[in-house]
């Protein structure tokens, strides 16, 4: 088997190393996906510094629970979902959710995204980040990875009209950031 | 919407030192039963040997013997024996000892397995060099090192099945832990894979 060399390393090599405590194997896993993983921190995170903790506490328990991952699914998926449940946990503490009446959450339920796709996704990442993490978190799980708001719910122990209210904020904060960025750069 | 794909599929290659914290995060948590059985540097309590026998399907208890116990780590002993006895009956299946049992297992010596007789297949002999570990030299030749914790029950694991104890030695080369002279993670391990391989 070359280490070294990648290419004689499949997904199931590089598990099965890890599991049995190969340093090589485990850092060769981590180069393959950290890129991955640490888009995912970047997004939950306010900033680096938080990112790389998030990075850090997930790698540590990936490689814990490596033995019961069962190759059923996706391995990234279900690194990544560590990952997220990571970064909720992280930000468990820290997260303010403020409650928003009725007439805001439906108006802002309305909101056009079509003008994010003009945007470079570099531009909308910044713009996720400067949420507030309860927003920035409820964001997240709804809208990039596709969770209910009952499932967001149970994860973050909250109700389902919190994370609907959460969201309707987030969303029209970060159309408030994209618009004073648009107005940014025109000036210029 | 493209950019939600974009979003979600977001790579960034961490900072260079961020596999080194882990690394470093990965290598500092040794399990603290681990790092219990590392700092014991003591002989098995004996209703152990009984429990690793019985797993074994080894013939029964010939006689007793006594260990010393330094003083000052009779604490320690007490707590990691306990662990240890749980531990082992935990995957031998027993489920009749009672708290008396537990507390056989901390403060009184007991029965354990003795030397098998000149009959045996296997030489053993000591390495006068390094006292940790004990040499069988096998009928066609073969030196296999154990640990010297081992020496009393190896001859009759070899007798009675030296192909379950040769499988058992593969195993241990190929496995995640480090194997000491001087703790009892190996025999955890044994215990753990044979436990594995019951139906």
């Amino acid at each position: 088997m070359n280490i070294s060399g990648n290419h004689s390393l499949s997904e199931s090599d590089l598990i099965q190393g890890s599991i049995n405590g190969d340093r090589r194997m485990q850092e060769q896993l981590y180069s393959t996906y950290s890129p991955k993983m640490y888009g995912v921190c970047l997004r939950y995170a306010g900033n680096a510094d938080d990112a790389q903790d998030i990075l850090q506490e997930g790698f540590v328990k990936v490689f814990k629970n490596l033995p019961r991952f069962r190759a059923e699914g996706s391995f990234e998926g279900w690194m990544r979902r560590i990952f997220v449940n990571t970064a909720i946990e992280h930000y468990r503490k820290k997260v303010n959710l403020q409650p928003v009446g009725e007439n805001q959450e439906s108006t802002l339920e309305n909101n056009d995204w079509s003008a994010l796709d003009r945007l470079a996704v570099k531009d909308i990442m910044q713009a996720v980040q400067e949420l507030s993490p309860g927003y920035r978190t409820v964001f997240n799980l709804y809208v990039i990875e596709g969770y209910t708001h009952k499932d967001i719910a149970a994860m973050m122990g909250i109700s389902e009209g919190t994370s609907k209210s959460q969201l309707a904020r987030a969303k029209a904060i970060l159309q408030n950031i994209i618009t004073g960025k648009k107005k940014g750069s025109n000036k210029k | 919407m493209e950019w939600r794909k974009n979003l979600y599929q977001f790579e960034v290659t961490p900072p260079a030192n961020a596999w080194d914290n882990i690394r470093a995060e990965l290598e500092s948590d040794v399990p603290v039963i681990r790092k219990a059985l590392t700092d014991y540097a003591e002989e098995p309590p004996a209703l152990v040997w009984e429990a690793i026998t019985k797993q074994l399907d080894l013939p029964g208890k010939t006689s007793v013997v006594w260990y010393r116990r330094p003083a000052y780590v009779t604490l320690a002993a007490a707590s990691v024996a306990a662990i240890v006895f749980l531990f082992v009956n935990f995957y031998t299946g027993r489920k009749d000892f009672s708290a008396a049992d537990v507390a056989a297992s901390v403060y009184k010596p007991g029965p354990v397995i003795q030397p098998a007789a000149t009959s045996d297949p296997v030489a053993v002999r000591m390495d006068n060099e390094d006292e940790n570990y004990i040499y069988l030299v096998t009928k066609s030749g073969e030196v296999k090192r154990v640990s010297y914790k081992l020496e009393k029950m190896v001859p009759e694991i070899m007798k009675q099945d030296g192909e379950k104890f040769r499988k058992w030695s593969n195993k241990i080369e190929a496995s995640a832990f480090i194997p000491a002279g001087n703790n009892f993670f190996d025999i955890a391990e044994m215990i753990r894979i044979l436990g594995d391989e019951k139906p």
